[in-house]
C-alpha cells in the first residue's frame, strides 16, 4: 500500500511538472480588478493575432460575471449561442447551420483569440468546413470555390433563407459567376428546365469525377430524368448507336438552351452529317454508305431533307423499323398493298393518294382523273412500293423520280421518266412506254407501239429476285 | 436556200424545245413558290361562315393545310397559335386565317382549335382536294403566309426544327411588326456557348472579384491569374489582375503586367495609369507615380482610387492639405456626392 502511494505521488509530481506547475504560482486576486488580462494573468487570451474585440479591450465583463470575487470564481453571463447574440445579430432566417442549432459557436470559433481569420479553429474556411463536411474529396473535377476552400462564396456560414444556406437562390447563385451563361440564356427561347433554377440537378456543385462536374456521364445523366428516351434507346429493335455511346446525347443536344427544339446543338442535317458524311458501321455485318453522297449536288431534295429535318422520317433515338424510320415502310420493290405498311409516308402525305382510284387536286400523277399512284401501289399482288419510282432522299428529276432502280441483280433498271406541263411519260423496265395527261386522258385500251430495244441500257440479269433498293 | 434556212430554223426550234422539256424548265414544281400571288378562291367554313381568299383584301393571310390525324399537324397548330399569341392583340384584326383539312369529322381536334385559337380561325373542309390542288400542296402540315397584297411570303412544309421561329418571323414581317429575327436568322441555331474563352475568363474574373471583396487577395490573384491565362488579350482581365497585385504589394509584377495592356477606351487607359501610379508609389517612385495618376484623372476623373493614391503620395510628402483634398474627392466619388 505504501509502495502504491509512493508511485502515485511521483506520478502526480511528474504530471504537475509536465503541465507547467513548476511555474511560479501567481496569487489569484480576491478583489475586483480593472481587467483580467495582465502580464501575469490570462495572457494566453491575447497571445494570438486575431482577438475577440471585448478581449482586446479588456472588457471581460462583456461575457463573464463574478460568482464569488473572494474565491475568484466567475461564470458566463449567459448560455451559447444567446450570449454571443448579445452583440452579434440574432439568427432569424429559415436555414441555420446545424452547429448553431446545437447551440455552440465555439465548434468553429475560438472565443478569445486565434491564429486564423474570424477566429476560426482551422486555418481556412475550407479546412474548418472539412472538419464536418466531406465534399468532393479526390474528385477529378473540382468547382473553383471548393478547390480554393472558399465555401462561403456560395454558402452562408451561419444562416440563410435559401436551402443549404446558399447566399442566393439557385436561380441567381450560379449565374453570379457564370455571367456568360446568364447573358446568353436571356436571348434563347428554349431553355432546359433545370438550367432555369436548378443547375445542381445535373452538376455537383462541389466537384465530381465526370467532365463538367456532371453527377453522371451522359447518356446516364440525361436518362435519370428522360426515362422515356432511355426506354426507346434500350428497347428499340433498331438502335441508333450514337445515342448509347459515352457522351451520346450531347452529340446532338445542347444541355442548357437552344433557339430550336428540342435543344438541338445545330441544324439537324448538320448534326446528322457530322457522322454520316462518312460510311457508318451499323453492325459488324453492315456498313451504311455515306449519306452525303445521296444528296450532294442533287437538284431536288425530298421535303424533309430540304427542311433540314432528318427527324421527319427517322426516329433519332431508336425505332422498331429498319433504318430507325419513324414508321413502317416497305423494304422491297413490291409488296401487297396494306396501308399500315406505309405508316411513314402517311405521316405527311395523304392516304387517299393510294386509296382513291380517281383524284383531281390531290396529285398530278393522274391520267384524266385516274389516280396513277393508286394504280401502281394499291394491288393485292406485286404492288409497287414508293421506292420503285421515287428516290427517297434526293434526285436530279422532278418529284424525286429515279433515273433507274435496282431490281434484283439489275442495278440500273431504267425508268425513263419525262414530264410535260399536263402530264408525262415513262418508259421503264416494268412495262411498255406509257404517257399520262391530266387534261386529255390517254386511252390505255389502245395498245402502244412496241418500243425499240435498247440493248446497252437493259443488260438484264437475275430478273425475278426482289431486292431492297435503298 | 430558203428551204435550207427553214430546215435549220426548224431544227433549232426543235432542239430548244426538246432541251426545255428534258431540263424540266417548263414544268415547275407543283407547289406554289414563294413570291407568287396566291390564287383567289372562296369557301364556306365548318360553321357556315364564308371565307374569301382575295389578293386585294389588305389582310395578311395564313393558310394552313393540316390533318387532324397527324401528330406533326397538331404540333404545327400549337406553334401557329404560339406565334399568334405573340402578336399585339390589336394587330390580330389584320389577319385572315384558314385551316384547310380533309377530315373535319374529328370533332375533338376541331373543338380544341376553336378553344385555343387566339383569334378567328376558319376551318375549311377540302375533302375533294380542290384548294389543295390549286396551291399544289403535297403534304401536311404546309403553311403559307401571304402579305397584304396576296404575295406568298412563306411556304413552310412539314414541322421541322425551325417551324416555330420561321412562321413567327414571317408573320411579323407580313404584319410589318419590327422583329429582331429575320426568317434567315430564325432558321439558324443559337445555343449557350458557355465554354468559350470569354465565358471561362469571365467566370474566374467574377470569382476573383468576390474573393477580393472578402479580402482573400491571394486567392483572388490566383483566380484572376487563371482568367488572364485563358484570355491574355482582355484589358479587363489584365487590369483586374494588375490592381489585385497592387493590393497585394506586388508592385513590380503589376507594372510589368499593365504596361502591356492595349487599352482601347479612356476608362481602361485611366485604370492602366492607376495601376502604374499605385505600383510606383509602392516602390517609392513618387514623382513618376503622381504623373501616372494625374494622367489617369485626365482620362477618367470618376475613378476614386486615383485620388486615394494621389492622397497617399501627398501624405508621404507630408503635404497634408493636398492629401486631405485628394481623399475628400475620393470619398465624394465613392458616395457619389458633388
Amino acid at each position: 500500500m505504501r509502495k502504491l502511494s509512493t508511485v502515485l505521488l511521483i506520478f502526480i509530481g511528474l504530471s504537475s511538472y509536465a503541465l507547467g506547475a513548476e511555474k511560479p504560482q501567481v496569487e489569484r486576486p480576491t478583489t475586483e480588478q480593472e481587467t483580467c488580462i495582465t502580464e501575469e494573468c490570462h495572457t494566453e487570451h491575447t497571445s494570438k493575432p486575431v482577438i475577440h474585440d471585448p478581449v482586446s479591450e479588456g472588457s471581460c465583463e462583456a461575457c463573464h460575471e463574478t460568482v464569488d470575487v473572494k474565491e475568484h470564481t466567475y461564470k458566463l453571463t449567459g448560455e451559447e449561442p444567446g450570449i454571443c447574440m448579445e452583440c452579434h445579430d440574432e439568427l432569424s432566417k429559415e436555414f441555420v447551420h446545424s452547429a448553431l442549432d446545437d447551440g455552440t459557436c465555439n465548434q468553429c470559433h475560438e472565443t478569445h483569440s486565434s491564429e486564423n481569420q474570424f477566429r476560426l479553429l482551422a486555418p481556412t474556411v475550407g479546412d474548418m468546413c472539412a472538419e464536418c463536411h466531406e465534399v468532393a474529396i479526390d474528385a477529378t473535377h473540382v468547382h473553383g470555390p471548393t478547390s480554393v476552400g472558399e465555401c462561403t462564396l456560395c454558402h452562408d456560414a451561419h444562416e440563410s433563407n435559401h436551402e443549404d444556406r446558399l447566399v442566393l437562390g439557385l436561380d441567381e447563385l450560379c449565374v453570379f459567376c457564370h455571367v456568360t451563361t446568364k447573358e446568353e440564356l436571356e436571348g434563347i427561347e428554349f431553355v432546359h428546365e433545370p438550367t432555369q433554377d436548378n443547375c445542381i440537378g445535373c452538376h455537383d456543385p462541389h466537384g465530381a469525377d465526370n467532365w463538367k462536374m456532371l453527377k453522371a456521364e451522359t447518356p446516364e445523366m440525361c436518362f435519370s430524368c428522360h426515362e422515356e428516351i432511355q426506354t426507346m434507346v434500350q428497347a428499340s429493335k433498331h438502335k441508333h448507336n450514337a445515342v448509347s455511346e459515352p457522351g451520346g446525347c450531347l452529340k446532338c443536344h445542347t444541355p442548357h438552351a437552344s433557339s430550336v427544339r428540342p435543344l438541338l446543338a445545330s441544324v439537324p442535317t448538320t448534326l446528322c452529317l457530322s457522322c454520316h458524311k462518312e460510311p457508318q458501321g451499323v453492325s459488324i455485318d453492315e456498313v451504311l454508305p455515306a449519306f452525303i453522297d445521296q444528296i450532294k449536288d442533287k437538284k431536288y431534295l425530298h421535303g424533309p431533307i430540304q427542311e433540314n429535318d432528318c427527324g421527319g422520317c427517322h426516329l433519332t433515338h431508336g425505332s422498331e423499323h429498319f433504318r430507325i424510320l419513324a414508321g413502317a415502310y416497305p423494304e422491297g420493290f413490291y409488296t401487297s398493298f396494306d396501308e399500315t405498311k406505309y405508316e411513314l409516308c402517311f405521316g405527311c402525305h395523304e392516304r387517299t393518294l393510294v386509296q382513291a382510284a380517281t383524284a383531281d387536286g390531290l396529285t398530278d400523277f393522274r391520267n384524266g382523273n385516274q389516280n396513277l399512284h393508286f394504280l401502281h401501289v394499291n394491288k393485292e399482288r406485286r404492288g409497287r412500293t414508293c421506292r420503285a419510282c421515287h428516290q427517297t432522299h434526293a434526285s436530279d428529276q422532278l418529284k424525286h423520280i429515279r433515273k433507274s432502280v435496282p431490281y434484283g441483280g439489275w442495278k440500273d433498271l431504267p425508268i425513263n421518266f419525262s414530264k410535260t406541263d399536263t402530264g408525262g411519260s415513262c418508259d421503264p423496265g416494268c412495262h411498255l412506254a406509257k404517257d399520262y395527261d391530266r387534261l386529255s386522258a390517254v386511252d390505255y385500251t389502245v395498245k402502244p407501239a412496241r418500243r425499240k430495244p435498247r440493248p446497252n441500257l437493259r443488260a438484264r440479269s437475275g430478273i425475278g429476285q426482289i431486292s431492297s433498293p435503298r | 436556200m430558203k428551204t435550207t434556212r427553214s430546215i435549220v430554223l426548224a431544227a433549232v426550234v426543235v432542239l430548244i424545245f426538246s432541251t426545255v422539256i428534258s431540263e424540266g424548265v417548263s414544268t415547275p414544281p407543283r407547289r406554289i413558290p414563294e413570291g407568287a400571288l396566291v390564287p383567289e378562291f372562296s369557301a364556306v367554313d365548318t360553321t357556315g361562315k364564308p371565307f374569301v381568299c382575295r389578293r386585294s383584301s389588305g389582310q395578311v393571310l395564313i393558310l394552313a393545310f393540316l390533318s387532324s390525324e397527324k401528330k406533326r399537324s397538331l404540333e404545327a397548330v400549337e406553334d401557329i397559335f404560339g406565334a399568334l399569341s405573340s402578336i399585339p392583340p390589336e394587330r390580330l384584326t389584320s389577319l385572315e386565317i384558314a385551316f384547310i383539312m380533309q377530315n373535319v369529322d374529328n370533332r375533338q381536334f376541331i373543338e380544341s382549335i376553336q378553344e385555343k385559337a387566339p383569334t378567328v380561325v376558319h376551318i375549311l373542309d377540302d375533302d375533294q382536294y380542290d384548294i389543295w390542288g390549286r396551291l399544289g400542296v403535297i403534304a401536311t402540315p404546309t403553311v403559307l403566309i401571304c402579305d397584304r397584297g396576296g404575295k406568298v411570303l412563306c411556304v413552310k412544309p412539314g414541322h421541322a426544327y425551325d417551324f416555330a421561329p420561321v412562321v413567327k418571323s414571317r408573320l411579323f414581317q407580313a404584319l410589318e411588326i419590327p422583329y429582331d429575327d429575320g426568317a434567315d436568322k430564325a432558321a439558324t441555331v443559337r445555343t449557350v456557348a458557355n465554354s468559350t474563352v470569354s465565358a471561362r475568363a469571365k467566370r474566374h474574373l467574377q470569382m476573383a472579384q468576390l474573393l477580393a471583396r472578402k479580402d482573400k487577395i491571394s486567392s483572388a490573384i490566383e483566380q484572376a491569374q487563371m482568367a488572364y491565362e485563358i484570355d491574355p488579350n482582355s484589358p479587363k482581365v489584365a487590369l483586374e489582375l494588375g490592381e489585385l497585385l497592387c493590393r497585394a504589394g506586388q508592385a513590380q509584377k503589376a507594372i510589368k503586367l499593365v504596361s502591356s495592356v492595349a487599352a482601347q477606351n479612356n476608362r481602361d487607359k485611366a485604370r492602366v495609369n492607376l495601376a502604374l501610379g499605385w505600383a510606383n508609389r509602392q516602390i517609392g517612385k513618387l514623382e513618376k507615380a503622381e504623373e501616372f495618376l494625374q494622367q489617369g484623372i485626365g482620362q477618367d476623373p470618376t475613378l476614386p482610387r486615383l485620388y486615394f493614391e494621389l492622397g497617399r503620395i501627398y501624405q508621404q510628402r507630408k503635404d497634408s492639405e493636398k492629401a486631405m483634398q485628394a481623399y475628400f474627392r475620393a470619398l465624394q466619388l465613392i458616395y457619389q456626392e458633388d
